[in-house]
């Protein structure tokens, strides 16, 4: 894969920290720490009230510093136990499936749904060019129509198929 | 003899050709709209409702009671063959039912899923033709403190049905909380959590977070394998259940069709509950718990038949006490209004055609599912032929539109692309999704309850124990954490000792 | 060839766009679809009103009428939105008295009750009721408020929720009558109701359409209503208002159009209403839903969301709500 993958799993001699810190285990635990954390300062801004009569922040802060410190013990057995190192990550799968929805949601509102459609298949289709010359092209026609007359016109869906067709 | 007599006024009600016409109607554009992934019974409902303000009452309700059920089943497909849970009660179905179909057993599958949902759905119109005045005062009988008892039970049965670690599972369902806590405090109008953004002043949809999580961060993890092994295979397989595949589900169908019928009577999370203590309790009574998580089939039959039982008993509290279960009979609450129907506690004595004609139609209407979907699984089971190059741009982009057209917000769909990206590192970190969300769905209710309990008794704590069935449900909850962590703790030390 | 259609698409589109500054006019109004958009998702009874409406103007003025829920923020995600959009009757606001409360209780309100809207038409208007348990044993206001002052804080209290016409119906009552007691806060009327008929909490202000089947079964004990007089469907049930002169908390429901849309427009659709609400069919239909029906000149619904507006400026600070 990519060097930017080989920085995340390593490919190089495992050994000492840096193997330490490629554990699944010791990474899940750091990922539920931080969100812990996260949740923590949120909820100790929020009023507290007492466990009688409970404040908005109340349940917030107490699950934070739970979560962040189960997080902490499972980094800390992750460093202890056998090696199970975090696998490769694919960064064009990644942007495959997220890069189309974020264009779909920027541009569903002003262009319409026929081309924010076009926009996410082809965004989509990064991870995988194969298939004929004409395959995108027509995948494009063949799901906007498909979306348009279902949503459009089957479900009566508020959406615009073109842009300012509504407006 | 009453039950007859009430079983048959229904059946006369349902046997017209209009109400059996539109019976099927409601059944098929259910299941077609199901089908899509996003759109789920709620849109379909909110879209459909100004056809029906022409129709008699009894017609419009048989109607939507259809599209209700339909969705429902036509979303336990998506979630079988795609991976795409689009509503609580599908997420667990996805798991064990969506490793069948990589396995090349999609059929059976949902073979399965479609026959179990009957024969759930057959029974629970019998238990509620039985005892639905018994099961009305059953939901009146929770009360917060015992609400909030029965979700602490079913969230540590959550973790349960975790693949892997406990102590992740855990962890994840502490995520889920934190989630699910994402919007407006119920109790104090403020908002928590999120970060100034006012799209998330109203909380995370939970079709967001469950098509991201599961579904869109499968779609990553496939299209980084190469493209022989991708999930959706090219080889069928079986394409019916056969006898081995009932002779190993119908006791799990029974257990489904109990635990649904019971908790679907449970007003706010007892329809989610089902699904996920079907499955929970399956993998505890499996000989074999390991084959869950990989295909194994008491894990579909189990919570597709809770999930369609609890689907019609939750039709009692909407009836009795026009206490909705979820955001859908909260849409078929609506259209029994504008019907001029008010649910009531008189509803069974004043409207019997319209209480037992919904109930007969529901039995009815499972039949015609039943008839419907069997001779669709070879068609379903033929897409999966489709190259996956083509297929999964279709899965993303209904995947969009269902969730855009939830509230016509566009920062829905950047949260699915978020949460898909989460949803893959917590793949490669092997964290399982589905306590998440359990907890996401089960957290804010259960805090809010809390809280209701205590302000309701002024800060007495005595209130979860002295409550009969709270102190029983509290009490069953702790015996099962305590059976959980002992032996991972236990497993802990010695993979410490190997070392 | 390629260029030239794109020319073509793109003259077509601003052609589009173009026609859409003439369409003001009220003879040729609507010329294309129009959104009704709802502050609260699909199923509540604002919803239904809207779906009532859309369905029946869109068989009268022959273009759909399509209801769009932006439900969010207690329905200021959807004020903003039509407070902001085009002025030219195609963008349309179902609202309720949240409209004219929400300004006094949150902070950042991007919206004015006022000035941002053309008011349209009055639709419906409805009562809160109040209701207990049996088992507190009051059978009227009086003996209500006698309990309320003894049990203090024992008397468990719910709403549909926070800052909700429930919540603040009680707040004004116990400011008036000096009481106070423990507010519950549930997710919606229908619960609430089960907890007060399960015998979890005492007692609610409510709006009609859950309470009005367990009052008539007995399961709930209804004191009086919140509006000046009695509500149609519960003739017996006195007003709050008959022994607290001037309580009133009236909720309604309008439509409402951005500010600055022609008024011709924004006459046709009253004039449109008016006639809908009218329908004996319709009427029933909102009666069933707890509403009683109240179509009026725009002025009037410009009225109501004036005074609303003052109202609850003045009570929500006093009652801190808040910060419950």
């Amino acid at each position: 894969m990519s060097s930017f993958s080989s920085l995340l799993s390593g490919h190089a001699p495992s050994r000492g920290l840096s193997r330490a810190l490629r554990q699944k285990d010791f990474l899940a635990g750091l990922l539920f720490l931080l969100i812990g954390i996260v949740v923590t300062v949120q909820g100790a801004e929020l009023a507290q009230g007492s466990a009688q009569r409970m404040g908005p922040g109340y349940l917030p802060l107490r699950l934070g510093l739970l979560l962040g410190a189960l997080g902490f013990v499972i980094a800390l057995r992750g460093l202890r136990g056998a090696d199970d190192p975090l696998p490769a990550f694919a960064p064009l799968p990644i942007v495959a499936g997220t890069a189309g929805l974020l264009g779909f949601g920027f541009a569903i509102e002003t262009t319409g749904l026929v081309p924010a459609s076009a926009l996410l298949i082809v965004a989509a289709r990064v991870a995988s060019w194969k298939g004929a010359r004409f395959e995108l092209p027509l995948l494009v026609l063949a799901l906007s129509a498909i979306v348009g007359v279902i949503f459009r016109y089957g479900l009566g869906l508020p959406v615009d198929l073109w842009p300012g067709w509504g407006n | 003899m009453e039950l007859l007599q009430n079983l048959a006024l229904g059946m006369s009600v349902v046997m017209t050709v209009d109400n059996l016409m539109y019976c099927f109607f409601g059944a098929l554009l259910g299941t077609v709209v199901g089908v899509l992934p996003g759109v789920g019974p709620v849109v379909t409902i909110a879209l459909l409702l100004p056809m029906t303000f022409g129709l008699p009452a009894v017609t419009a309700i048989i109607m939507l009671a259809g599209i209700y059920y339909g969705a429902q089943y036509g979303g336990s497909t998506t979630a079988i063959l795609m991976k795409l849970p689009g509503e609580p009660s599908s997420v667990v179905t996805a798991i064990d039912g969506h490793a069948m179909a990589q396995k090349g057993q999609a059929g059976v599958a949902l073979g399965i899923a479609a026959i179990g949902s009957f024969i759930a759905g057959s029974i629970a119109a019998l238990f509620m033709a039985l005892f639905s005045p018994a099961l009305a005062s059953l939901a009146l009988k929770f009360g917060p403190a015992d609400n909030f008892a029965l979700m602490a039970f079913g969230l540590i049965g959550a973790v349960v049905l975790a693949r892997g670690d406990p102590l992740k599972a855990i962890a994840m369902v502490l995520t889920g909380l934190a989630f699910g806590l994402v919007g407006t405090d119920v109790s104090s109008n403020q908002a928590r959590l999120s970060f100034g953004f006012s799209s998330l002043a109203d909380g995370i949809s939970f079709v967001v977070i469950s098509m991201g999580l599961v579904g869109v961060s499968e779609i990553i993890a496939n299209l980084e394998r190469p493209e022989g092994e991708r999930s959706i295979q090219h080889r069928i397989g079986k394409v019916w259940p056969d006898r081995a595949a009932f002779a190993a589900s119908w006791r799990a169908i029974l257990r489904g069709t109990g635990i649904g019928s019971l908790l679907g009577v449970l007003p706010g999370a007892g329809a989610a509950l089902a699904a996920f203590t079907a499955y929970s309790s399956e993998k505890k009574l499996a000989k074999d718990p390991s084959r869950f998580g990989r295909g194994a089939i008491e894990g579909v039959a189990g919570p597709e038949s809770a999930n369609n039982a609890a689907a019609q008993t939750a039709l009692v509290p909407l009836l009795t006490l026009g206490l909705p279960s979820g955001a859908s009979t909260a849409l078929l609450l609506g259209a029994l209004t504008i019907q001029g129907i008010v649910p009531g506690p008189q509803i069974m004595d004043d409207m019997p055609d319209l209480f037992w004609g919904v109930i007969a139609s529901m039995w009815i209407g499972n039949i015609m599912l039943v008839v419907l979907n069997l001779p669709l699984i070879g068609l379903w089971v033929r897409m999966m032929r489709i190259p996956y190059r083509l297929l999964y741009p279709a899965i993303l982009l209904f995947c969009a539109i269902g969730v855009f057209s939830l509230s016509s917000n566009p920062a829905d769909v950047f949260l699915t692309a978020i949460f898909g990206l989460l949803g893959y590192v917590f793949i490669k970190l092997d964290c399982d999704p589905a306590p998440l969300l359990l907890g996401f769905i089960l957290g804010p209710l259960m805090e809010e309850d809390f809280r209701r309990a205590l302000i309701i008794t002024q800060g007495d704590f005595g209130v979860f124990v002295t409550r009969p069935i709270s102190a029983t449900l509290l009490a069953a909850a702790l015996v099962l954490l305590i059976t959980l962590l002992v032996p991972a703790i236990r497993r802990g030390r010695e993979v410490a000792f190997q070392e | 060839m390629k260029r030239n259609t794109l020319r073509i698409l793109a003259g077509a589109v601003i052609a589009a766009v173009g026609l859409n500054a003439h369409s003001a006019f009220a003879a040729d109004y609507p010329e294309k679809p129009v959104r009704l958009i709802v502050p609260t998702a699909a199923g509540g009874s604002l919803d239904t009103i809207a779906r009532l409406l859309g369905q029946r103007l869109e068989a009268t003025l022959g273009k759909p009428f399509v209801v769009e829920n932006r439900a969010g923020a207690n329905g200021n995600t959807a004020f903003e939105f039509v407070a902001k959009a085009k002025p030219d009757g195609y963008t349309l606001l179902v609202a309720s008295d949240a409209l004219a409360i929400n300004p006094s209780l949150y902070q950042n309100v991007n919206y004015d009750p006022v000035k941002s809207y053309a008011p349209v038409a009055l639709v419906t208007t409805a009562a809160q009721v109040l209701v207990v348990n049996p088992a507190l044993g009051v059978k009227d206001l009086k003996g209500f408020t006698a309990v309320a002052k003894q049990k203090g804080k024992a008397l468990s209290i719910g709403s549909p929720g926070s800052g909700s016409a429930g919540h603040l119906s009680a707040v004004l009552y116990q400011s008036e009558t000096k009481t106070e007691w423990t507010h519950v806060a549930f997710k919606g009327g229908g619960p609430a109701v089960t907890n007060v008929v399960g015998g979890h909490i005492d007692g609610l202000f409510v709006t009609l359409a859950p309470a009005v089947p367990q009052i008539k079964a007995g399961k709930l004990v209804a004191l009086a209503v919140t509006t000046p007089k009695r509500a149609v469907a519960l003739p017996d049930v006195p007003a709050v208002g008959e022994s607290l002169p001037g309580f009133d908390v009236t909720n309604w429901q309008g439509v409402f159009a951005p500010a600055g849309t022609p008024a011709a427009v924004v006459n046709k659709l009253n004039a449109t209403i008016q006639k809908i609400v009218a329908e004996p069919e319709i009427q029933t239909k909102l009666v069933d839903l707890g509403f009683e029906t109240a179509a009026g000149a725009p002025a009037e619904l410009g009225k109501q969301v004036q005074e609303n507006f003052a109202k609850w400026a003045k009570i929500i600070p006093q009652a801190n709500i808040t910060v419950d």
